[in-house]
Parts: structure tokens; sequence; C-alpha cells
């Protein structure tokens, strides 16, 4: 299992950057948005994973709190997955309006901003 | 382009999941659910609405700007912060009905993070059928 | 006294201006008011921090090392000095400059947010927290940033945000990683248990990876190429609060975690930052040298002296950590006035390039003498803020003997003083130049209200110039605290380390 998770969050990483390096603004996007999900599996990760055992105490018998699936990383996930929707939109928003104006996909035509005069 | 079956579809679709995305809000806190998914089934239906009839009608369904929804949505979560201070305790305390002052008086598990998450509901709304109507200005 | 209300009023004024969106009057008046009650709200704070000790709060009623600690020491308060008032001069300008366009799209709520967001960054004591102010900061001024929606600005914008991002990734990412190892994300928490292990390997990395996404967010060497190609692009009140205040977050989140926590490291890697941080300083100063726009020699100007901060947090001896506490507050004060003045000359003439602009010495001599203060203290010349910064830099770089970085830290100074000669003759002392046709090119008159937010910020940076005795033994002891986390551990942990307990201060 901890494997398996090692090669999906190395393949996300690795797809993330390939689709970064690439010259369009489109797959810029998708590869944050990639790396992201890899980031947030890592996180999920670090926590210890337990399969089926939700950490809400309804009774105080639990000796044993490892046996529980940590409830600190669900939660920062859930704040990072928030924070990915958040950017991801308003980064289809940016694409759209800058291909609008921009009139290219190709960020190697953006030089306007590092002329010097 | 109006087509009229996803007009019929979203007319009997708007209801349903206008009552799923409040049945989520309200099962939240120990079990699955809550403020931010409620809220994202809340846009999904207003924007299932906007690519029936158009989405500047968005606008007409919700009767005010998204922003505005934005603003309610921010103050309801700070006020849930602040009555943490009027207990004497620190900002954002869970207060709940059912324990502390008014004990024995309301027998109902509702309390200041019910407040905090219509909030969350709130904001969702405004942020993402904001950013839909902005998307489809142009 | 409550640390909330910092992060909750700026809150508060942003859904009041969400509320009113169509209302200008409303707005504009909502966040002078806040921002107002804001800056005084700081002045009280840091009055109770420096008379009676750091404040902690644990929202949520959640205990030290589970829920988010909030945390106002001397560090922090001092830098929401500084942000409170750089956000009040930024406000008095944007209320004569900004035009209704940009209001009407949100402007004065993003700007309260983006208020919220620095406030929440510099009291935190959470490590995730710190991520998700971040995030907050990082989402609110790429709205700033992209605001106007062309086509500089786009581009821009794509620049800032692709590299951006991938920082607050390597931050999630390091934050993950070390909560897996450590099982912790409270500050002082985390800092008793890395120094129970800080010759593990692991740690070393993760610092590293924590010091990379700080280091994209304050622009440093490898990661500022961003900076320069999206600071000059917003509307100038916009550029004033990201030039003045958001670099600051980087380099306070390195002070906070990176040697707050992380400390120490093995040598070499202070080593590498000493040079790292020349190299930041040289590059930044000769960017600045060559461009010909105003907001983009002001944009490079930044980058090198976020070099000198880098080097202060390098050479790791309390002068030079409190050289760099300084020295952020002083770049943020002079670097918005100047960011300002640019505005103002720029509005004026409606280009920014030195070529076209010329004559406000004649036009205003009082802008003359504004612009020449400001000058004065990015160099520093005696008696301004930037003399006793550098002064306490330099002092700190003989302590350690560092030979090469005293002689770059003169070289760049030298070179400040070249560039700013640059502005000055092309835009105060040359005279306005002939348009193309052959005639006078027209510039609108000044408005003298304009002035009043450069005044502002040239006060608080003067009186860091002429109280630097007082201010450099404030500073001083201020890093103390950061290297000597006792305080802040007994504080936030409720705990008296003195008694039990492994941990036994910092070793040095």
């Amino acid at each position: 299992m901890e494997l398996l998770f090692a090669l999906m969050i190395g393949t996300l990483f690795g797809l993330g950057l390939y689709m970064m390096l690439r010259r369009s603004i489109v797959k810029i996007i998708i590869g944050i948005s990639l790396i992201g999900n890899g980031g947030n599996l890592l996180v999920f990760f670090a926590g210890n994973m337990v399969r089926g055992k939700p950490p809400i105490l309804k009774d105080d018998h639990i000796t044993n709190i490892y046996s529980l699936s940590d409830p600190l990383t669900q939660s920062l996930i859930l704040t990072a997955i928030v924070i990915s929707f958040g950017v991801s939109s308003f980064g289809a928003v940016l694409i759209n309006k800058a291909c609008e104006v921009l009139n290219t996909d190709d960020i190697d035509k953006l030089t306007d901003t590092d002329n010097s005069c | 382009m109006r087509s009229i079956i996803l007009i019929s579809i979203t007319r009997l679709m708007m209801p349903m999941l206008l009552m799923v995305s409040l049945f989520l809000l309200l099962r939240g806190h120990d079990a699955p659910g809550g403020g931010f998914i409620g809220g994202l089934m809340a846009s999904a239906a207003f924007c299932l609405y906007g690519l029936a009839f158009g989405f500047q009608k968005i606008k007409s369904v919700l009767h005010t700007d998204p922003r505005v929804i934005l603003g309610l949505g921010l103050l309801t979560s700070l006020c849930s912060g602040f009555l943490g201070y009027l207990m004497h305790k620190p900002f954002l305390t869970a207060l709940w009905f059912d324990e502390g002052f008014f004990n024995g008086v309301i027998n109902l598990h509702v309390g200041s993070p019910l407040l905090f998450d219509i909030g969350v509901y709130l904001v969702v709304v405004g942020v993402v059928t904001g950013i839909v109507i902005a998307h489809a200005e142009d | 006294m409550l640390i909330t209300p910092i992060i909750c009023i700026p809150l508060f004024g942003a859904a009041i201006t969400l509320l009113f969106y169509k209302d200008r009057e409303v707005q504009q008046w909502t966040s002078t008011v806040v921002i107002a009650i804001h800056t005084l709200y700081t002045f009280l704070l840091t009055l109770n921090v420096f008379g009676y000790g750091s404040l902690v709060e644990y929202v949520g009623n959640w205990d030290a090392p589970i829920g988010i600690t909030l945390i106002a020491d001397q560090l922090s308060v001092l830098m929401l000095i500084m942000t409170s008032v750089v956000m009040l001069a930024v406000n008095i300008y944007s209320r004569i400059a900004t035009d209704a366009k940009l209001e009407s799209q949100g402007y004065h709520s993003v700007v309260l947010i983006l208020l919220a967001g620095l406030s929440g960054t510099f009291v935190t004591g959470d490590l995730f927290n710190l991520y998700v102010w971040f995030e907050v900061i990082l989402m609110s001024s790429f709205v700033l940033l992209s605001i106007k929606g062309n086509k500089e600005q786009l581009e821009g914008g794509i620049k800032y945000v692709t590299l951006n991002l991938f920082a607050s990734l390597l931050f999630l990412c390091a934050a993950g990683l070390i909560y897996g190892l450590l099982g912790t994300l409270n500050l002082a928490d985390l800092s008793l248990k890395v120094a129970e292990n800080i010759s593990d390997p692991r740690i070393h990395t993760f610092a590293l990876m924590l010091w990379i996404a700080f280091a994209i967010k304050a622009a440093i060497f490898p990661f500022y190429s961003w900076l320069p190609s999206s600071y000059h692009t917003p509307p100038i009140a916009v550029g004033a609060i990201f030039a003045g205040l958001l670099t600051k977050v980087g380099i306070y989140s390195m002070i906070r975690v990176f040697i707050f926590v992380f400390n120490p490291l093995p040598a070499w890697i202070y080593t590498l930052l000493v040079i790292i941080s020349i190299i930041t300083m040289m590059s930044g100063v000769l960017g600045a040298y060559v461009q010909s726009d105003f907001r983009r020699i002001l944009a490079f100007s930044s980058v090198s002296q976020v070099g000198f901060m880098m080097l202060g947090i390098a050479l790791q001896n309390e002068w030079a950590m409190a050289a760099t506490i300084l020295f952020m507050i002083h770049h943020g004060f002079v670097k918005s006035g100047l960011f300002i003045t640019s505005g103002i000359c720029g509005k004026s003439v409606g280009s920014f390039y030195m070529n076209r602009l010329g004559g406000f010495l004649d036009k205003s001599p009082l802008l003359g003498i504004l612009f020449l203060t400001l000058a004065f203290s990015l160099i520093g010349v005696p008696f301004t803020s930037g003399f006793t910064v550098k002064i306490m830099l330099l002092k700190s770089c003989i302590m350690n003997k560092e030979w090469v970085a005293i002689f770059a830290l003169l070289v760049v100074s030298f070179m400040t003083m070249l560039y700013m000669l640059k502005i000055w003759s092309e835009v105060f002392w040359k005279k306005l130049p002939l348009d193309e046709d052959g005639k006078v090119s027209k510039s609108k008159p000044l408005e003298t209200g304009m002035f009043i937010p450069v005044v502002i910020v040239l006060i608080f940076s003067l009186m860091i110039g002429i109280f630097g005795n007082v201010l450099s033994e404030v500073a001083i002891d201020t890093a103390k605290k950061i290297y000597d986390r006792d305080e802040y551990i007994q504080k936030v942990l409720r705990l008296n380390l003195k008694e039990g307990l492994s941990y036994t201060g910092s070793e040095k």
C-alpha cells in the first residue's frame, strides 16, 4: 500500500512537472493542479493510514489512538483541496482572459513585461 | 440553443439539488457533509439553472448579486466566532445549545459551528456563482 | 488583550464593502475607517506586548499543540505596525488616485482581505495556518494583479501565479512531511522536537524545502524573475502594497520558521545563503541600473534590497537578525513611498518611461524633496532609516568576518545611489521632453493630497533614522528572543522549561 502511494505521488509530480515545462498556458495550469493533487496525497500519506476507523470517539474505550486514522492530515488536505479549488477556478478565469487579450497560448510570446524600454 | 429537455430537467432537479445541499449542510460536523460541500452542491444547482436559462438569469434566482451573498456569508462566519467572546471564551470556540448555559432548556445538538458552516455555505455559493457569471459574461 | 480582532477587523470591513458593492462612497469610507481602526489596534497591541510581554490566544479553545495558536510577540507587532501604516498610506493615495472602474471591481474588498491575510501571517503560531494565510495573500494578490485585465497585467499575472503557486505547493508538501516525521505543526512544539533531532538529514531537507518556498515569495536570487515582470503592471496603489509588504512576508516567514524552528542547521547551508544573498543584491542592483521605466527600477531595487535582508538572516548573529528586522520595516516604508511618488509623476504625464518624464523639480519642489529624502533613505545616508539598518548590517558582517559581504554591501549601496541618481536626473532635473510633434508635452497639475501618504511613510522612515539608537536596541532584543526560544515556547505551551524536560535552550 505504501509503495503504491509513493509511486502514485511520484507519477503525479512527474506528470505535473512535465506539463508545467510545456509552452502552453493551459498545460501549465493543468500541471499545477496535477502537482497539487500529488501534494495533497503526500500530506494524506504523512498521517497513519487506517481503513474504516474514523477518529470520532463516542465511547472512551479506545486505548491505542494509533489504531484510528489521523484526523489532522485529513483536515489539512480538506483545507488544501478547498484552496486548490479556488486557485484553479481563478486560474481558469485568468487563462480565459489571457487567451482572449493576448491572442496566444504560447508562453514564449509573453515578453511584453520583460522589455527594458 | 435552449433545450426543452434541459429546461424541464432543471425545473425538476433544482429543488432537489438545493434540498440535498441543505441536507449536507445540516448533516455536517460529525458526519460527512458541511458548509463547503453543501455550498458546492447549491452552486452546482445554480450553474445548472444558468446552463438551461442563461447565466445572467442566475442573479434573478438569487434575488441579489453574488457579492452580497459572499459578504453575508463572511459576516455570518465572523459572528459565529464572536459568540465565543460573548461567553468569555476564545474566538471561534464551539458553543452548543445542549451544553453549558442552555443545558436542559433546548435538547438539540446545535451550536455555533452550524452558524459557521452556514457562513461557509453562503461564501461558497457567492464565490462560485460570482466566478461563473463573470466567466459567462464574455 | 485579544489578538483575533487584528484579523477580524479587516474581514469585517471586507464583508461590509461586499454588501455595498454598488456604492463607491461607502466602500471608500469603510476601507479608510477599517484600516484606521486596524492601525489603532495595532499600536495598542504593540504597547501591550512591549509593556507586558507577548500575548497568546488559543483559537476555538483548543490547547496549544493541537489547535491553532495565535501569538503576538515583538517581531509580529513590529511587522504589523509596518503593514498597517503602509496600508493606511496607500489607502489615502487610492482615495484620490484610483478610478471608479477599479473600485467597482471590488478593489477595496480585496485589499481588506489582503490586509487580513497579512495580519494573520504575522500573528500565527502554526505552520499549516501560516500556509493558509499565505494562500489568502496569494489569492487576493492574484486578483489585485489582474484586476484591470489589460495585456501587461495578464502576462505579469501568469508569471506571478505560476511561480507563486509552485512555492505554495512546495510549502504544503514540506508541512505535510514535517507533520509525518514529527507529528506536530505548532511552531513552539516543532522547535522543541526539531531541537531533539537537529542532526537528522531529513529535517535539513524539509528546512531547505521551506526555505525555497519562502525564497520564491521573497524573490531571492534564482527565483526572483516573477517580481520584475509583475510588480510594475498593476495600478500604483496595488504596486505600492506589493512592493512594500509582500516580499516581507517571505522574509518574515523565513525568520519565523527557518531560523526560529530549524536552527542550527549545518554551517555550509548558511555559507551558501550568504553567497546567494550577495548574488541577489548584485543582480537586483544591476537589473535596476539598466531599466528605463520608473516602476521597473523600483521593482529591481526591491530584489536587491531583499538580498540585504537575506544577508542578515544568513549571518546568524543577533546584530544581523536585528538589522534584518529593522530593514524589513525600513524598506516597507521607503519602497511604498517611492512607488507612490512614481505614481504621482506617472499620473501627471501619463507614462512611466524615463524619456517621457521630466521637469518635476520645477513643478513641485516639495515632491522633489520628498523623493530625495526617500532616495537617501534607500541609499543609506546618515539620519535616514537606511543608515541605521546598513550600519547594523555592516557591524554584524565585521563581527562574522565576512569581508566579501562587506565589500558587496558597500558596492551595492553605491550602485543604489547610481540608479536613484538616474531617476533624480531624468525625472526631476531634466526639462519635460518634447513629444513627437516637437511640442511641449502636456502634463496634468499635481494633486497636493497625493503627497500626504508619502509624508506619512517618510515620517515613519525618518523616525527609524533619528531614533535609530532606541530602535536598534528594540530590534536586538527582538532578535535575541528569536534565537533564544524559551520565552516563546513557555508562553505557547504553558510549561516551565527549567523544571525537567529534556530541552535545554538553544545550543549554538
